[in-house]
């Protein structure tokens, strides 16, 4: 449900970074991201059909508190020339790793 | 009304945005604002008092930056009201106690400067402002106790002349005077042996890095000498002087109640010295400005007025920059030089900056955006003057700034006028600049890519330039073929197949051990069984290390596409990994194997470390063996070396933290009365050289470990693109696994709360898990303790061997970089982690700060003591 959603929002360790270009790659997002602290996982976003990145990634971190670090710091600016944007996601479940085809 | 703040329907939301953003835009209106707001509190105080003075309590304690607006505010409500005055400060002093008696060091120090402006709207006598400051000084007679407590009250007042030097002054000049004779006396005995290691850089040209308490008892003499008048602190009281001041006033003035400073114990710990950092003078801003002296109040109130404000808004990095601009400085001062300046200090503050370095970094991105013709010229000016003074700049200072300014060419399409650098290209190679260009070379790669690199800077600069991160796989080198190389053929294949564990395994074990037969042959001719015994162990031992290096040299060749491609064939082989190696020298060959893929990739040898160290393949004090041994030695001078070193190192913090807080909270729910130590300041009682740990410990931290694969099924699916999300599958069951324990015991203690089992199980179930938390911590602790043995051990091994070398050269060491980037490495480690090393500092000096080692080694130790002393 809707509120359930919120409530995950609220205490999420995952966000969800858009506006990537095509050619960045998970080293570079794990050197900024990892900048405001340790990240679990990064999951790249893919295009359904041709499973190469597609301009989003999922970015996991151990805490709560080094995600809104990243929200706070990282959100608007550039990565590979392009201002990126991060986003609270509720959590990655799979398959949505997956784009627009 | 008051902006819509409507006394009808008067909540405490709309009291605290109203009463948190006064002032926050200082303009014409705010003198009717203040008498507007004033008028509605009055008429509301009797309602709403407590809610009302607890938010005016919160602006105090958080809001430093705008103080005297509050207590331009509080001065009017004292002139409406008759009872407000007292009752006021009968909150303040409360709150001011019970930071006291907390140790809330930063609220204090707030606090007593409210309390001294307070005497400029007539509510506090200034008599009783004088005994409060002589309770203060008080402490300078203290005998046994360490200097850091004596630095802070004294500063209290230092911070706090400003705002009422002027009236002390007018009124009680005789006992003033006696004060600061009483500061200027204990300022001049301090001891300073903590200052160098706190120092950006070691030389005091051109500018000294003064001592904080010395250069504002500088600005405060100078300020006295001024007969107190000073042109910068914004005083909205004035405005009311017909209200405020008349003679007519009815209002009383208040004493303070007596105010006592607790007693000194040894767990207490007091506020860090700190040293002034400087980098612009008058002569480096345009004509048009004047920029104040180093001792001129002037300089430490915008200075101080710019970190309150960083520190206030740092959350929000866009509104902290629109603060920032908005400061009035008056008689032409230079605002962005000491913007930038204070920024800088901020983010070069040794032991840690106090915000995320990311941090002061998106902010001047902020500040450039904001003003964008003025700001960018003063930041290139910035770092050619740092950039020119990196001789004697720290080391953990330059990588601050290599990892600032890299992160700033990445949003700004890495233009910069690197033409200006080429002079200093023909240096030593180990030189600072040389390896501040090389460091932020490789931090520009790291989040760009190669090709990038080569296309902004000018092909002169290209030597510096980091190779291309690929892997190496030497057993792919067909002539001549190195030993091994068909059986990692054999290995890639299978690895590529998604062999089973088993079957890698059998592998290995066909590989042939080249010196078995010599080994017999030495037996026979001995016939001594011990050395044959030894001599077996040993080339087993060799035997065993080349299986390893076969396999971790395949696994990640196979591997080597990405991140991810590389945790998923750690993960798949975990178990093998724990069958193949047991002891600390084959974790040790693990990662000089894996040294020997990635030397190009730096980036990927941290998170390989660290995902090693994270699935306990790899032990903490192996990592720090491997970064002191001969196989890394030219690379030691290399940043990323002490970036993998202090994630280890934090690693380890972080287990010891967590079993820490895990026992606090069994504590709590067994309900023990007793309080457990501190983590980070527990008495130094385990005996040091500890032999190593028993295998029955050693059980208990298996069962604990991250394991990241245990219970994961073999079947993964070779890393290519299309399989990508199988393997996420499984990487998830991993991580999952790595807080399965954690998880599981929380629920079980969760469950046994909600369905209330007969209490003494319960309690039962609950101390059983106590004792196992409490025996992890303790084998934690002593882990703990010998991985900073281990590192401080192979500092000065190394440092010793470099000296000697050096005597036998006829070379002055201190003339070579080498011991600059190794001694203040070693500086770093005792500051970065102070709080851990002081748990185990009466071990470190008995064992091995002693005197016989180099003085330039036990000089680092001295000045780390310093620091709490």
């Amino acid at each position: 449900s809707e509120g359930d959603q919120d409530k995950k929002l609220l205490t999420s360790t995952t966000l969800y970074v858009g506006n990537l270009s095509f050619f960045t790659t998970e080293e570079q997002i794990h050197e900024l991201f990892s900048r405001t602290g340790d990240v679990k996982r990064i999951i790249m976003g893919l295009d359904k059909t041709t499973k190469t990145p597609c301009g989003f990634c999922f970015v996991e971190y151990y805490t709560r508190q080094d995600a809104e670090q990243a929200m706070r710091y990282i959100n608007q600016t550039r990565l590979d020339d392009r201002i990126i944007r991060t986003d609270w996601d509720a959590g990655f479940i799979d398959g949505r790793q997956y784009g627009r085809g | 009304k008051f902006g819509g703040l409507d006394d009808d329907e008067l909540t405490e939301d709309k009291l605290q945005i109203t009463l948190l953003s006064l002032g926050q835009k200082i303009d014409s209106t705010l003198e009717q604002t203040l008498r507007d707001l004033c008028t509605t509190l009055c008429n509301d105080l009797t309602k709403h008092k407590k809610i009302i003075f607890g938010i005016l309590n919160q602006c105090i304690q958080l809001l430093p930056e705008r103080i005297t607006i509050y207590s331009t505010l509080i001065g009017l409500l004292h002139a409406s009201i008759i009872t407000f005055g007292s009752d006021f400060i009968d909150t303040c002093i409360s709150s001011l106690k019970e930071c006291l008696l907390t140790y809330k060091f930063e609220v204090i120090q707030r606090y007593i400067r409210f309390l001294s402006d307070l005497i400029n709207v007539k509510l506090i006598s200034s008599t009783s402002i004088l005994k409060l400051y002589e309770i203060l000084i008080q402490t300078t007679t203290e005998t046994n106790i360490p200097q850091v407590r004596t630095d802070f009250f004294v500063s209290c007042i230092l911070v706090s002349l400003p705002y009422s030097g002027k009236v002390l002054l007018e009124k009680h000049n005789t006992e003033l005077n006696r004060l600061l004779y009483t500061i200027d006396k204990y300022v001049y005995k301090r001891s300073k042996i903590h200052v160098p290691i706190l120092q950006v850089w070691t030389s005091l040209e051109p500018h000294p890095q003064e001592e904080y308490l010395d250069c504002l008892w500088a600005q405060i003499k100078r300020l006295n000498q001024d007969e107190w008048s000073e042109s910068q602190i914004f005083r909205p009281y004035y405005t009311y002087a017909d209200t405020l001041f008349s003679d007519i006033s009815a209002s009383i003035v208040h004493d303070l109640p007596l105010i006592t400073i607790p007693i000194h114990n040894d767990t207490i710990i007091y506020p860090l010295p700190k040293i002034v950092f400087r980098m612009f003078d008058y002569t480096d801003v345009p004509e048009q400005f004047v920029l104040p002296g180093a001792h001129a109040i002037e300089r430490y109130l915008i200075e101080e007025e710019i970190s309150n404000i960083i520190h206030t808004y740092h959350t929000e990095r866009k509104d902290c920059a629109i603060q920032l601009t908005q400061i009035r400085p008056k008689n032409k001062i230079p605002l962005n030089y000491m913007i930038v300046e204070v920024i800088f200090g901020l983010l070069f503050k040794l032991p840690r900056p106090q915000h995320l370095e990311l941090f002061y970094g998106s902010l001047l991105l902020e500040l450039c955006k904001l003003q964008p013709s003025t700001l960018p010229p003063v930041l290139v000016q910035a770092v050619d003057m740092l950039f020119e003074r990196l001789n004697t700049m720290k080391t953990s200072c330059i990588e601050r700034f290599v990892k600032w300014f890299s992160y700033h060419l990445s949003n700004f399409q890495f233009t910069w006028a690197w033409q200006d650098w080429i002079n200093c290209l023909d240096e030593n190679s180990e030189s600072p600049k040389i390896k501040f260009i090389r460091e932020t070379l490789q931090r520009c790669m790291r989040l760009s890519f190669h090709q990038r690199i080569i296309e902004f800077v000018p092909e002169q600069f290209y030597k510096l330039v980091p190779n291309k991160p690929s892997p190496i796989f030497k057993f792919e080198e067909i002539d001549p073929p190195i030993f091994g190389s068909e059986y990692a053929q054999l290995l890639t294949k299978k690895i590529k197949e998604r062999a089973a564990a088993e079957d890698i395994l059998r592998t290995l074990n066909t590989v042939p051990n080249p010196t078995k037969d010599d080994t017999l042959a030495t037996t026979t001719a001995t016939s001594s069984s011990s050395s044959s015994i030894i001599n077996q162990t040993t080339n087993d031992l060799t035997y065993n290390m080349v299986q390893i290096d076969l396999f971790v040299s395949s696994l990640l060749w196979i591997g080597s596409k990405s991140f991810t491609h590389s945790f998923a064939s750690l993960a798949k082989y975990h178990q093998l990994f724990k069958i193949l190696i047991e002891t600390e020298e084959q974790q040790i060959q693990v990662l000089k194997s894996m040294y020997e893929v990635w030397p190009n990739h730096q980036q990927m040898m941290v998170v390989l470390v660290d995902k090693l160290v994270k699935t306990q393949i790899v032990e903490c004090s192996a990592v720090a063996n491997w970064i002191f041994s001969s196989e890394l030695g030219s690379e030691l001078t290399n940043f990323y070396v002490w970036e993998i070193l202090s994630s280890t190192i934090e690693k380890m913090n972080r287990q010891v933290e967590k079993y820490h807080n895990e026992l606090l909270d069994l504590r709590r729910q067994l309900n023990i009365s007793a309080t457990v130590q501190a983590a980070t300041h527990t008495s130094d009682i385990i005996p040091s050289n500890e032999p190593i740990i028993t295998s029955h410990e050693e059980k208990i931290s298996d069962e604990n470990k991250m394991d990241e694969n245990d219970n994961t099924p073999v079947n993964e699916e070779k890393p290519t693109i299309t399989n990508l999300k199988r393997r996420r599958e499984s990487d998830d069951d991993d991580d999952d696994d790595e807080n399965n324990d954690e998880k599981q015991s929380t629920e079980k203690i969760q469950s046994m709360q909600i369905s209330q089992p007969p209490m003494d199980e319960a309690t039962a179930k609950l101390h059983e898990k106590y004792e196992i938390v409490e025996e992890r911590l303790s084998h934690a602790r002593e882990q703990q303790k010998k991985l900073y043995l281990i590192v401080f051990q192979r500092f000065i091994m190394t440092l010793s061997d470099f000296l000697n070398e050096c005597e036998s050269k006829n070379v002055d060491p201190v003339s070579t970089p080498w011991l600059k980037w190794i001694i203040e490495r070693l500086q770093e480690i005792f500051l970065l982690y102070h709080e851990q090393v002081f748990q185990y500092v009466s071990t470190f000096e008995s064992l091995i700060f002693t005197s016989d080692i180099d003085f330039c080694i036990l000089e680092v130790f001295q000045q780390f003591c310093a620091l709490r002393a």
